[in-house]
């Protein structure tokens, strides 16, 4: 542990300039695509069975790539409303 | 007597740890104006203090109108605000959290081991011992969620309307405990309203502010465009914008730092997790998750601050893992808790940094001794924040040049007119204003680090180095230039 507490506490002092790589891939924008298919996915199955009238009834496929696109797509209106650097 | 003061001390032992962890607080505080510990806003927050201006996004109103109230009174207002807005709420937070995990586990001794870890917490007490707005709004945050468990939702509202009166990134968190707590929306109600009210309250001082036309360096004046330009200039570009390629590595920090704030008390976490969750426990989880997200996407890689608003509720979710475990796991995380609180005495101790590291105190002291009616051209960043605050100290006559990149001045036209008002320089680019500030006759310096000279000395920004003949200044030759010539005025006044 105190291996890690001698480089931590430089970094913590922070006096130092601490650089940043800035790319073109956002980690929020994966994140918010991984998130928006991990709910769309989850209630869509919802929807699905109560539609089906069966609990254990799995959705087709190609509705994840759908709603991925989709979302892909609102979260680039979103960012663009809000302004903030597209980053794909 | 001996006895009924031990007992009276068993009774209390959320004020007991408080009241020695405000003791370790002041103690290891940092007593001199400090750039350690990503406090390089500090020079903002004391300008903000002494002199009426906007100050950086997105405001901080209330932590400003404190900093006001302490000026009032006599003594070092950086000692004054160090040890009562920095020292003292992270001992209310050490207390407040040794309550709560008393009250969620039903026994003092979690509770107490609870405060133990948080005090021991590294990243949390170099919050806790600057100059910096953190610890404040971490309370508040903390001492909304004991009001919640109290049941008390008003007063939830009203601790993280001040929060967010300090901090905005609170009114985000008290966003998330309501998506928690959508089931009860119709309770909620009257406290967001009163949440609303007191936040937009707060926040008005900005735009009084604006409206006083007070010096125009962090925002301008009171329009639609500047509020807009202001609320949405900075936070946009930083938050959730961190590359994906820099995840790695910053997962890999925080994880450290985590660790060695956390201890063995990371164990116990892990089984505080486990489901059925009660609601009680899925707001802390989500608070810690909010602050960890917060750091591992932002392009700011000194964001790792922001994750001290979830320690205190690891800390609690510490003590409820506990609650599962057996007598010598508990000791063991206690006697973690205790050894961190030693290592940091002596490896984190801000007073002894801040003397070793005396950066911002050496910066402002040259800033102070600059001759009269200098132009002193500084990038954003910790040494314009600490011109500002030597202006407020009384320098009122160093003409501040901010270097600004945009192409387009009109965003800056209050900032413009304000130098050509105060100090007759003119220019639409920060270039213009350096070579009207030397043709003026004035002693002129261009401030800032090591790599913004390497920047300009690599072309990066050509202009800079062909239009002016830079000097190295004295013994301060890192960040300190002073302009002794400029190509197209042969003659100074």
């Amino acid at each position: 542990m105190m291996a890690l507490y001698f480089p931590l506490r430089e970094h913590m002092i922070g006096l130092e300039r601490q650089n940043v790589a800035v790319s073109n891939l956002s980690t929020n924008v994966v994140l918010m695509l991984g998130m928006w298919g991990w709910i769309n996915q989850a209630l869509y199955t919802k929807i699905y069975q109560r539609v089906k009238k069966d609990s254990t009834a799995k959705p087709p496929l190609w509705h994840t790539w759908v709603s991925l696109s989709v979302g892909w797509l609102a979260i680039i209106l979103w960012m663009s409303a809000w302004g903030m650097p597209l980053r794909f | 007597m001996i006895k009924r003061a031990y007992n009276w001390c068993a009774e209390h032992p959320s004020l007991m740890v408080a009241l020695m962890a405000m003791v370790y607080y002041s103690l290891m505080s940092a007593k001199t104006y400090t750039w350690i510990f990503v406090s390089g806003d500090s020079g903002d927050w004391l300008a903000s203090s002494t002199w009426w201006m906007v100050p950086q996004p997105m405001g901080s109103p209330l932590y400003i109108l404190l900093g006001r109230f302490l000026n009032v009174f006599p003594g070092d207002l950086v000692v004054k605000m160090t040890i009562l807005l920095s020292c003292l709420p992270g001992a209310v937070t050490v207390g407040l959290v040794c309550n709560i995990a008393r009250t969620l586990t039903g026994r003092a001794d979690l509770g107490v081991i609870a405060g133990g870890v948080l005090l021991g917490a590294t990243i949390y007490l170099t919050q806790t011992t600057i100059l910096e707005e953190y610890s404040i709004a971490i309370m508040f945050v903390v001492l909304g969620y004991w009001f919640y468990l109290r049941g008390q939702r008003k007063w939830t509202a009203v601790a993280l309307a001040l929060g967010t009166g300090v901090h905005i990134v609170v009114a985000p968190i008290f966003a998330l405990w309501l998506i928690v707590e959508y089931h009860e929306w119709r309770k909620w109600l009257v406290p967001l309203g009163l949440y609303a009210v007191l936040t937009a309250g707060s926040y008005s001082l900005i735009l009084v502010l604006m409206a006083m036309e007070s010096p125009p360096l962090l925002a301008g004046y009171l329009n639609f465009d500047s509020i807009l330009q202001y609320f949405t200039g900075t936070a946009g570009a930083v938050i959730g914008t961190g590359s994906i390629f820099d995840f790695p590595q910053r997962l890999a920090l925080a994880t450290g730092m985590l660790v060695v704030s956390l201890g063995l008390c990371i164990i116990p976490i892990t089984y505080a997790l486990g489901r059925p969750m009660a609601r009680t426990t899925t707001l802390m989880v989500t608070t810690v998750g909010f602050a960890l997200w917060f750091h591992l996407t932002s392009l700011d890689p000194v964001s790792w601050t922001f994750m001290c608003f979830g320690v205190p509720f690891m800390a609690v979710l510490g003590a409820l893992g506990m609650s599962k475990l057996r007598m010598k796991h508990v000791r063991a995380v206690a006697i973690g808790a205790v050894a961190l609180i030693v290592i940091n005495c002596a490896l984190m101790n801000a007073g002894q940094i801040a003397q070793e590291r005396p950066e911002a105190g050496e910066y402002y002291e040259v800033i102070q001794g600059l001759p009269n009616g200098s132009a002193v051209m500084i990038y954003q960043s910790r040494y314009s924040l600490g011109l500002f605050y030597a202006m407020a100290e009384g320098r009122e006559d160093l003409a501040p040049i901010v270097a600004f990149t945009a192409e387009t001045p009109e965003k800056f036209a209050d900032y413009l007119g304000w130098m050509e008002e105060e100090y007759g320089i003119k220019g639409n680019s920060t270039l213009e204003m350096l070579g009207s500030a030397y043709g003026q006759g004035r002693n002129t310096y261009v401030v800032g680090e090591a790599w913004f000279y390497d920047a300009i000395d690599r072309g990066m920004w050509p202009d800079l180095s062909t239009t002016f003949n830079l000097s190295r200044s004295g013994s301060n030759e890192s960040w300190l230039h002073e302009v002794v010539g400029c190509t197209g005025l042969s003659s100074r006044r």
